[in-house]
C-alpha cells in the first residue's frame, strides 16, 4: 500500500464532527439543585406512575392546591417506581409519588437509600385488585390455587405478600408466582401459559372485559383490607434540606387525599388524562383507599408483613421513617 | 484480506519463542493480580455499598454457587438451577442464530440481486432493540423457554447473517470460473469453495454473535414468565436492592463471557488457521 | 457475479422493503391474534408516521440521538489512542490484554442497574454505557488495521530518518483509517441500539426508548411500541446508510472486501 496522505476533504468534515460533539456536550442536563426558588414558587420534581395510585398527585397539581402552599410541582411519568430510585439517589427527582413500600423498604435496609415517607399513597381497597382465572377454568374455587402458576407483576414484591397472607389466612398451599407485566397478563391468561392472574385496575377490568375472566378471589380480603401499598416518598437529605416544602407537600397531597375520597367521580375524571385509561373505563373501575392522614400504625402491619414472609430481614418500626 | 487461508503450521521455533511465550502469560497473570489487588484497596478504602470489595463479591459467589458437594463439580442447587438452564437457553438460542445465519447468508451472499434486495430489511431489522420486542414474543411465543430461545435467536442472527453474505460476495470470481469448468454441481460448489472462503467472515459474524448472545441471554431473562436464570437472579437482586449479589452475577458474567470467547477462538484456529484473527 | 449499479441497488432494496411489508401486513391481518395484541403492519406504520408530527416524541427521539454521538465520538476518542499504543506497543499489549479480555464481555445491558444509581437517570448513564460497549469494536479495529500497515512504507519513512511518533502518524494512522471507520460503522450501529434498550430498560427519563417503554404500559399499547420499533429501525438504516457512503467517499482505494466485522460486540 503506497505511501498516502489522508485526503484533504477529511479535515473539514472532522473539525464539524469534533465541534458538533463539543457543542452537544456543552448543553448536557446539568444535575443542579433541583428545589430551587424561583418568583415565591418552589420547584419540586415528582416522579409518578401513571396508574390510580398518582391520582391524588394530580389532584393536587390540576386544582392548585400546590400553587396554594407555594410549590411549582413538576411531574415525571416512570413505569416502575424502582426504576426511578437512581434519579431520587442522585438527586434529579425530589420525590417519588406511588413509590411502591416494599422495594424502598428493602432498599432502605440494604443502605441503598436513605429513605423517609412523605405521605401515605393508597391502601388496599376490594376489588381494586383481583385474582382472575379464564371463565371456563379447572381452577374452581381458592383452595384450588395451591401449587398453581399466577402471574403477580414483580415477583416478592405486595402482589405476592398480600396474595400469601390470604391464603395463609385461609389455610390453603402457596402458589408458584410468576413474573409478567400487567399488560401482558391478558395475553398469557388467554394462551393458557399461567393459570391466573393477580391484575390490579384498570387491568383488571380490561381482562375481565376483554376475556370473559372470572374473579376468583378479591386481592383486597382479609387480613389485608385497608394495608398500606404505596406511597409518596423522599429521600433523608431532602427532608431535612426543605423541611418546610416536605411539609408543605404533604398538607397539598393530604388535602387532595381528602377530596378524593369525598368526591370520587373527581377521581374518575382526573384518570384519563394522565393514564391511558378511557373516560368509559374510569366510570367503571375499582378505586383504592386515599388515607387522609399517614398513620404509622397502618404502616407497621405491612412491614409485620414483610418480616414474616422474609421480606425484611429485622424488624422495622415505619415511624422512624416518617418526615412529620 | 484473508481469503481461504490454509492452516500455517507452526515450524518448532525453538526456546527462545516458547520462552518468550511464557513470558507473556507471566506478565499477564501479574498484570490480573495487580490489578485485582488495587480494586480490593480502593473499594475497601471507600467502603461505599455501591462497590463492595472482590474479596465480598467473590464470597457471594461462592456462597450462592459454588459452595456444593464435590460430586457436582462444587456446584449448589442454586447454580444448577439457574446457570445450567441460562447456559442452556444461550446454546441453543445461539446454535439455532448460528446455523440459520450461515444457511441463509450463504444464500443471500451468492446472489447480487438477492443481496441487493436483503440488505435493508436486513439492516433495519439488525437495528431493532431487543427489549422492544417483548410485546410481540409474548403474543407469538409460549412463556418461558420458548420465548426466551426465540428472543435470543431473533437477535443473535443478524452479526452472522450479514457477515456470511459478505464473506460469500467476496469469494474470488477466477475459482467460481475454475468451478464452472470443473462442473462442479451447487452443493460441490458451496462446500468446496463458497464456505471455505467465506470461513474467516464466518467467524468473525460467530464471534459477534457469541457475546451478542451472552446480552441476549439477560435481556431474554426479563421477559414475562422467567422464573430462573443468571440474568433474573441479576435484576431480582437489584430489585431487592441486592447490590452484592449484583456484582457476583456481574463477575459470573464476564467470567462466562470469557470461557465461552476463548472457546470460540480455539475452534476457529483449528478451522482457519492461524492467520491474523484479531482479540 | 456482475456488479450491480448503484441506482439497480436501491431499486432492489425499496422492493425487499416492499415485500416484507407487504407479508408482515398478510400475517397481521389473517387474524391469527387479536388485534390488539399484535396490530397489522399499516396500522403501526401509520402511528410511527404521525408520531412524526408529535414535539413531545421528536425530543425524546433527539434526546436519544445526543446520548448516542456523545457515547460514540467519547468512544472513539478513547479507543483510537488506546488502538494506536496497542498496536505500536506489543509489550503494553500484552499487559492490558488480560484486562481487555475480562471486560470486553460482560453484557452491558447487565451494568444498567450499577450504572444508574451511581449516575442517575439522565443522559450520563446512557452515554457511559454507550461508550463502554463502542470502545471494544474500534479498539480491535484499529490495533487489526495497524497490522496490516505496509511494512516498506514504513522502512521507508524510518531510513529517511523519520522518528516513530512520525512514522504512526504520516503511514500507519491514514493506513489504518479504513478499518477504523468500519469499526465505527458497527460500534454506530451497537450505540444505537443501546441507547434505545438502556432507556427502555431504566425506564425514566427522555428519549426514544422511554416513549417505547411507556407505551408498553397501556392496556393496548402494542401499537405505539411498534411504531417506536419502526422509528428505531429506520434511524439504524439511516446512520447505517449515511456512514456506508462516508466510508466510500474517503476511502475510495479500499476494496468492497474489508475487515468490518472484526472486533467484539459486548
Amino acid at each position: 500500500m503506497a505511501l498516502r496522505r489522508l485526503r484533504p476533504g477529511i479535515a473539514r468534515p472532522a473539525a464539524v464532527l469534533a465541534a458538533l460533539t463539543l457543542l452537544l456536550a456543552a448543553c448536557g442536563d446539568d444535575k443542579g439543585d433541583s428545589a430551587s426558588t424561583g418568583a415565591g414558587h418552589t420547584k419540586l420534581r415528582v416522579a409518578a406512575l401513571p396508574l390510580t395510585d398518582s391520582a391524588a398527585l394530580y389532584l393536587a397539581r390540576d386544582r392548585g392546591l400546590f400553587r396554594k402552599e407555594g410549590l411549582d410541582v413538576t411531574i415525571q411519568p416512570v413505569q416502575q417506581s424502582i426504576q426511578a430510585l437512581p434519579a431520587l439517589a442522585n438527586g434529579q427527582v425530589d420525590v417519588i409519588a406511588s413509590a411502591n413500600y416494599v422495594t424502598f423498604l428493602q432498599a432502605d435496609e440494604k443502605g441503598t437509600l436513605d429513605v423517609r415517607i412523605l405521605a401515605e399513597g393508597v391502601r388496599v381497597a376490594p376489588h381494586m385488585m383481583d385474582v382472575l382465572v379464564p371463565k371456563d377454568s379447572a381452577v374452581k374455587s381458592v383452595a384450588d390455587l395451591a401449587g398453581k402458576k399466577v402471574a403477580v407483576n414483580i415477583l416478592n414484591n405486595v402482589q405476592s405478600l398480600t396474595l400469601n397472607a390470604i391464603l395463609d389466612a385461609k389455610g390453603v398451599g402457596r402458589p408458584v408466582y410468576r413474573q409478567i407485566a400487567f399488560p401482558q397478563m391478558g395475553p398469557a391468561l388467554e394462551r393458557d401459559q399461567v393459570d391466573a392472574v393477580h391484575a390490579v385496575e384498570p387491568f383488571d377490568s380490561a381482562i375481565q372485559g376483554d376475556l370473559k375472566a372470572k374473579v376468583l378471589l378479591d386481592g383486597g380480603s382479609a387480613p389485608v383490607q385497608s394495608l398500606p401499598i404505596s406511597g409518596y416518598v423522599t429521600t433523608q437529605k431532602f427532608a431535612a434540606g426543605h423541611a418546610k416544602e416536605a411539609a408543605a407537600f404533604r398538607r397539598a397531597i393530604e388535602a387532595a387525599s381528602k377530596i378524593a375520597t369525598q368526591d370520587p367521580n373527581a377521581v374518575r375524571e382526573e384518570l384519563p388524562k394522565y393514564t391511558k385509561v378511557t373516560a368509559d373505563q374510569a366510570q367503571k373501575i375499582q378505586l383504592p383507599v386515599y388515607p387522609a392522614a399517614t398513620d404509622p400504625a397502618q404502616l407497621r402491619r405491612l412491614t409485620e408483613l414483610m418480616l414474616k414472609q422474609g421480606l425484611l430481614k429485622k424488624k422495622l418500626d415505619p415511624a422512624t421513617l416518617l418526615v412529620t | 484480506m484473508k481469503g481461504a487461508a490454509a492452516p500455517v503450521r507452526n515450524a518448532a521455533r525453538g526456546p527462545a519463542a516458547a520462552g518468550r511465550a511464557g513470558g507473556h502469560v507471566l506478565l499477564r497473570l501479574v498484570v490480573l493480580v495487580v490489578a485485582v489487588a488495587l480494586w480490593q484497596v480502593a473499594a475497601r478504602a471507600h467502603a461505599s455499598v455501591y462497590f463492595p470489595p472482590p474479596g465480598q463479591i467473590a464470597g457471594r459467589a461462592h456462597e450462592l454457587w459454588f459452595s456444593g458437594p464435590v460430586g457436582r463439580l462444587f456446584l449448589t442447587d442454586a447454580a444448577v438451577a439457574d446457570i445450567l438452564p441460562s447456559l442452556g437457553r444461550m446454546a441453543a438460542g445461539f446454535g439455532i442464530a448460528a446455523v440459520t445465519g450461515i444457511a441463509l447468508g450463504l444464500a443471500v451472499g451468492r446472489s447480487r440481486w438477492a443481496y441487493a434486495l436483503c440488505n435493508p430489511v436486513l439492516q433495519f431489522a439488525r437495528a431493532v432493540p431487543p427489549p422492544a420486542l417483548v410485546p410481540v414474543f409474548v403474543v407469538v411465543f409460549a412463556l418461558g423457554t420458548p420465548m426466551q430461545v426465540a428472543s435470543i435467536a431473533f437477535s443473535a442472527v443478524w452479526p452472522v447473517l450479514i457477515n456470511t453474505a459478505e464473506g460469500a460476495r467476496g469469494t474470488d470470481p477466477l475459482r467460481l470460473d475454475v468451478a464452472a469448468v470443473l462442473r462442479l454441481n451447487p452443493v460441490e460448489r458451496l462446500w468446496f469453495l463458497l464456505l471455505p472462503s467465506a470461513l474467516p467472515r464466518i467467524f468473525a459474524g460467530l464471534r459477534l454473535s457469541l457475546s451478542l448472545s451472552l446480552i441476549l441471554m439477560v435481556f431474554s431473562e426479563l421477559l414475562p414468565g422467567t422464573a430462573d436464570g443468571i440474568g433474573f437472579t441479576l435484576t431480582d437482586a437489584q430489585s431487592r436492592s441486592d447490590l452484592l449479589t449484583v456484582w457476583a452475577a456481574l463477575l459470573l458474567l464476564g467470567v462466562l463471557g470469557y470461557v465461552l470467547n476463548t472457546a470460540l477462538l480455539a475452534v476457529e484456529r483449528r478451522l482457519v488457521g492461524r492467520g491474523r484473527t484479531t482479540a | 457475479m456482475k456488479r450491480l449499479r448503484r441506482r439497480q441497488e436501491l431499486w432492489l432494496g425499496l422492493l425487499g422493503v416492499l415485500l416484507a411489508f407487504g407479508a408482515c401486513e398478510a400475517v397481521g391481518r389473517a387474524g391469527v391474534v387479536r388485534r390488539s395484541y399484535l396490530p397489522p403492519a399499516s396500522e403501526v406504520l401509520a402511528r410511527a408516521v404521525e408520531l412524526g408530527g408529535d414535539r413531545a416524541f421528536l425530543d425524546g427521539v433527539g434526546a436519544t440521538l445526543k446520548a448516542w454521538a456523545l457515547g460514540l465520538g467519547l468512544s472513539v476518542a478513547i479507543a483510537v489512542p488506546l488502538g494506536l499504543l496497542l498496536g505500536s506497543v506489543p509489550l503494553v499489549d500484552s499487559a492490558v490484554r488480560v484486562i481487555v479480555e475480562f471486560l470486553r464481555p460482560l453484557p452491558s445491558v447487565a451494568l444498567i442497574p450499577l450504572v444508574s444509581l451511581l449516575l442517575g437517570t439522565g443522559t450520563e448513564t446512557k452515554v457511559a454505557l454507550i461508550t463502554y460497549a463502542c470502545v471494544w469494536p474500534v479498539l480491535f479495529n484499529t490495533v487489526y488495521g495497524l497490522g496490516e500497515t505496509d511494512p516498506l512504507a514504513k522502512d521507508t519513512l524510518r531510513a529517511f530518518g523519520f522518528g516513530r511518533l512520525s512514522v504512526l502518524l504520516r503511514v500507519e494512522l491514514p493506513g489504518t483509517a479504513p478499518f477504523i471507520a468500519a469499526g465505527i460503522r458497527i460500534s454506530a450501529a451497537v450505540a444505537l441500539i443501546l441507547a434505545v434498550a438502556t432507556e427502555i430498560l431504566s425506564g425514566f427519563g427522555e428519549g426514544l426508548g422511554i416513549f417505547i417503554a411507556q407505551a408498553g404500559l397501556a392496556t393496548d399499547g402494542t401499537r405505539d411500541v411498534l411504531a417506536g420499533v419502526v422509528w428505531a429501525g429506520v434511524l439504524g438504516l439511516v446512520i447505517n446508510g449515511v456512514l456506508v457512503w462516508g466510508e466510500r467517499r474517503l476511502f475510495p482505494w479500499t476494496p468492497e472486501r474489508r475487515a468490518g466485522g472484526r472486533g467484539g460486540r459486548p
